[in-house]
């Protein structure tokens, strides 16, 4: 955190330290980023974390041992193969994180340079590429996803790449609206003015401006995506034995839920905390940026 | 009005067009065919196979085919189920999906707005967290945990309702909650900013000052303005909602269209894909169209736009 500037010969808070101050208000925004940072450390730990305090790796067997409920040694308890649950949760939301940041990403910058392209190009350029992306929402993405994964194979990866692929529309709406409002103000057109290249004006002077809806539909996104890499595990789409995600966890739980409540409880409530916590600090930035868009 | 209806109509033809041009390439050019899962199938068999429904042609000259079959309405015969065509198959499979999703729909709007309404009423109390974090659990809990555990709830442990099945009144109970809940929990949210907004403004304070009691106030003012996100957000849902779900079809056993989107895209049934993208984007269009409509009914400003 910033120290706040107490000489009154300093400049004032940056808008950004403004943003920090009322982020830092929201119990539950800081809350949810304070869960996040500490689910993150213990997936990225998972290695070292199930070398020296559990004691077991995600993928040992104990076929003799089978399925026992959360006890001493195993904390969490274990599945019907004697695995380690509390290893195969750190190691699956490794993955899982792994999944939603990946596929942000590829869908941010996807998202962000169609959206930016359409807005500043304005005219018959923008008709044309946001025509496109109506017509890309009315396609059930269900089919495409699976298709996309034929093409791909069960690499993940590049399923990441598949799913962030198909999750960028919101973004580009989002960020032509954002684009298409600041290219009418004063500092474009002295930007303009100054001789410089469309292109500079764009990335140097106008995308910087669209930092805060960018950061919030992220922190937003992760989640959607989170769910969607869910919903292919339930299909068999998702990440291959013997490693393992939240989605395929919470999928495998479901199917065993009468018998063995705990392989549903613990990954979903992994999952939901983390979800949970993202939205918590989605919403809690929107507010703190005061930014302004079409989730609501 | 009417020119702005028929010119979204027109539109409507040459989005159509596209789409069933990217999807068909699309499919085609997916590794395997409909017919190379069957292990048993002989060469010869499958050769005979292909012919006989025209995937032996030059690619090109499939795409015209299908192009003029489209034309007439006629999506084709489905590879996974011989004997039925594409339209038969919607049309026997639809009327489910559309009665889970307005039934659904019905439980996300009773629940989202009554949930929405109170939170933006008592903003920052008890009932606004608690309504909130309950919206915040129905996005967060993917529909596959969501229904297992309402059966384990309702129908292992209470015995209220059946697991499974689709003959009874009381069978769509947990269906359409299981459905119901994640938009529900959207509508919940967006009815909240939406009414938040409006009741910040200055129509509302001179409403108050003229001693309109709370329940005016939110049903002759605030509803109104309040309602836009909603309604944007319910276009692509309604379309959503009744062309079914395969999460919950599956969980239910329930004969409904929402499946196929997904076995046709595995068995890579041409026919069947090309089917119901095109519904569902029928579906899409035309909701977003009504979507419009009702928007500028509801925010008169946008008709000088």
């Amino acid at each position: 955190m910033p120290t706040p500037n107490l000489q009154p010969d300093e400049k004032s808070a940056s808008f950004w330290q403004d943003a920090w101050h009322r982020l830092w208000k929201n119990k539950l925004a800081i809350f949810g980023l304070l869960v996040v940072i500490v689910l993150s450390l213990l997936c990225f730990l998972a290695a070292p974390l199930c070398h020296f305090v559990i004691g077991f790796s995600y993928q040992q067997q104990n076929l003799t041992l089978g399925p026992v409920g959360p006890n001493h040694t195993h904390w969490l308890g274990t599945d019907p193969l004697g695995r380690d649950l509390l290893a195969r949760l750190l190691y699956g939301g490794q993955i899982s994180l792994m999944i939603g940041l990946l596929a942000t990403v590829v869908s941010l910058v996807i998202g962000v340079t169609y959206g930016a392209v359409s807005g500043f190009a304005g005219g018959k350029v923008d008709m044309v590429l946001m025509r496109s992306v109506d017509i890309l929402y009315a396609l059930p993405y269900t089919i495409f996803v699976i298709l996309l994964t034929v093409f791909f194979g069960q690499n993940i990866i590049l399923l990441f790449v598949a799913i962030g692929a198909v999750q960028w529309l919101t973004m580009a709406r989002i960020v032509r609206g954002q684009v298409m409002a600041i290219k009418q103000q004063e500092f474009v057109e002295a930007a303009r003015a100054l001789g410089l290249r469309r292109r500079r004006i764009l990335f140097r002077h106008i995308l910087p401006n669209l930092l805060g809806p960018i950061i919030v539909f992220a922190t937003l996104t992760l989640p959607e995506v989170m769910l969607l890499e869910a919903f292919l595990s339930f299909l068999g789409l998702g990440v291959q034995a013997p490693h393992s995600s939240w989605g395929v966890l919470i999928k495998e739980g479901a199917e065993m839920m009468e018998e063995y409540p705990w392989l549903l409880t613990y990954p979903a409530v992994a999952m939901a905390l983390t979800l949970f916590s993202l939205n918590f600090l989605g919403d809690g930035l929107r507010d703190a940026l005061d930014v302004r868009g079409s989730k609501d | 009005m009417i020119r702005f209806v028929a010119r979204r109509f027109l539109e409507t033809i040459p989005v159509l067009f596209i789409l069933a041009t990217v999807t068909f390439f699309m499919m085609h050019l997916a590794p395997g065919g409909p017919f190379s899962s069957e292990k048993r199938a002989s060469k010869e068999v499958r050769a005979r196979m292909e012919a006989h429904y025209g995937l032996d042609k030059p690619l090109f000259q499939q795409y015209l085919l299908q192009m003029k079959h489209l034309l007439h309405g006629d999506l084709g015969p489905s590879f996974k189920y011989p004997g039925q065509t594409v339209n038969e198959i919607i049309a026997e499979t639809f009327p489910v999906s559309a009665e889970l999703g307005l039934e659904a729909l019905l439980v996300a709007l009773l629940l989202g707005l009554l949930a929405g309404m109170v939170a933006a009423l008592k903003q920052n109390t008890f009932w606004d967290h608690f309504s909130m974090s309950l919206a915040m659990t129905g996005l967060c809990l993917p529909t596959f945990v969501m229904g297992p555990l309402l059966i384990s709830l309702f129908a292992l442990h209470l015995e209220w309702c059946n697991a499974e099945g689709w003959f009874f009144p009381r069978d769509r109970v947990l269906p359409a909650l299981t459905l119901g809940a994640f938009y529900a929990a959207y509508v919940a949210r967006l009815a909240r900013g939406g009414l938040l907004e409006v009741l910040r403004q200055d129509f509302i304070r001179t409403a108050q000052a003229k001693g309109a009691g709370p329940a005016r106030i939110l049903f002759r003012h605030a509803l109104r303005g309040g309602m836009l996100p909603v309604v944007s957000f319910l276009g692509p849902a309604i379309a959503g909602l009744l062309t079914g779900s395969f999460v919950v079809e599956t969980i239910f056993g329930i004969p409904g269209l929402g499946r196929f989107f997904v076995t046709a895209a595995f068995n890579r049934d041409y026919f069947m894909i090309m089917g119901a993208v095109l519904f569902y984007a029928v579906f899409v269009i035309a909701m977003n169209l009504v979507v419009d409509i009702v928007l500028v009914w509801l925010n008169p400003k946008l008709r000088f736009e």
